[in-house]
């Protein structure tokens, strides 16, 4: 996304400004509630975090979602600042 | 609502992508179920938040049932009522403090004194608000209520007077210095403003 610009996810365990996993109006839990946005639905439904499965209701607990393998690549893109990390994760969590 | 959710792309023509794609978020969205809640709760054992961004928490219609579940069933967990909507009067509020156990804190959005909240906060009933925060004041444990404050352009000059409000109210009072913007509403000056949603907190604990 950028080249001067550093990524410091506030939803990685030890970051000082740590950002909560949000759950959201539409059932869906997402990494935090920034990603809660319109703007950026299209690019979380492209790296399945809005899957059907992921769905609270269609999950008998919270760790199963956030262990599922679309959450896990999540985490991965984000570790290796591939392309794959979405325009909200830098508006918010990129760094100068 | 905030005027941070996306209620304005509702003003714009019904075949604006922006408006579109706001009424199917609106469609799809609901009220957690209490089973949902459970699994969150039995999941998140530090500290949950309850916020609106489409609505406000206290207009979930099992809220008084929610409070409950918090205060009988994760009384180890440390929730947070984070509230800028008006229920249609103080006996509601008067209930719900009543089913909240010292882990439940209470944050009021309230962007001012008099009428000047509902400026940002559009169609709030400010008064009742600001009635709700000093009753739980007076009901919940020490340090479980506090008055959110953002600073904007148009309340910067009732800082002093929130502060002497919450002194003489024993109120925590925290401001909020941003420089988000929407519609009318303009930043603060300078001294008050900070880059990012929200960057600076100064916060006033009572005695």
């Amino acid at each position: 996304m950028s080249e001067t610009k550093k990524l410091k996810p506030r939803c990685f365990p030890g970051n000082k400004q740590r950002m909560g996993i949000a759950y959201c109006s539409n059932g869906w839990l997402l990494p935090c509630c920034w990603l809660d946005n319109l703007r950026n639905q299209n690019e979380l439904e492209d790296i399945g975090l809005f899957d059907e499965s992921l769905k609270l209701e269609n999950n008998k607990d919270v760790a199963s979602i956030v262990n599922s393998h679309q959450w896990r690549k999540f985490i991965e893109n984000l570790e290796l600042v591939s392309d794959k990390v979405p325009s909200r994760c830098w508006e918010k969590c990129g760094e100068e | 609502m905030c005027s941070q959710c996306f209620r304005g792309w509702l003003a714009k023509s019904d075949d604006d992508p922006k408006n579109i794609a706001m009424k199917k978020k609106i469609k799809i969205s609901q009220d957690i179920s209490l089973d949902d809640l459970r699994k969150l709760l039995n999941f998140f054992v530090a500290t949950v938040s309850f916020c609106g961004q489409f609505s406000d928490p206290i207009y979930h219609p099992d809220f008084y049932k929610i409070l409950d579940i918090c205060t009988n069933e994760y009384p180890s967990t440390l929730f947070q009522v984070h509230t800028a909507a008006h229920q249609k009067n103080i006996e509601w509020y008067k209930e719900a403090f009543s089913r909240c156990g010292g882990n439940i804190k209470w944050i009021f959005g309230l962007d001012g004194l008099g009428d000047t909240s509902a400026i940002y906060r559009v169609n709030q009933k400010s008064e009742i608000v600001r009635e709700a925060m000093l009753l739980a004041n007076n009901t919940l444990q020490k340090h479980m209520v506090q008055w959110q404050f953002i600073v904007f352009k148009h309340n910067e000059h009732q800082i002093e007077e929130a502060k002497e409000y919450a002194t003489m109210h024993n109120l925590d009072l925290k401001f909020v210095y941003t420089d988000r913007v929407w519609g009318n509403v303009a930043p603060a000056s300078n001294q008050y403003r900070a880059p990012g949603v929200v960057k600076i907190n100064k916060l006033f604990l009572s005695k």
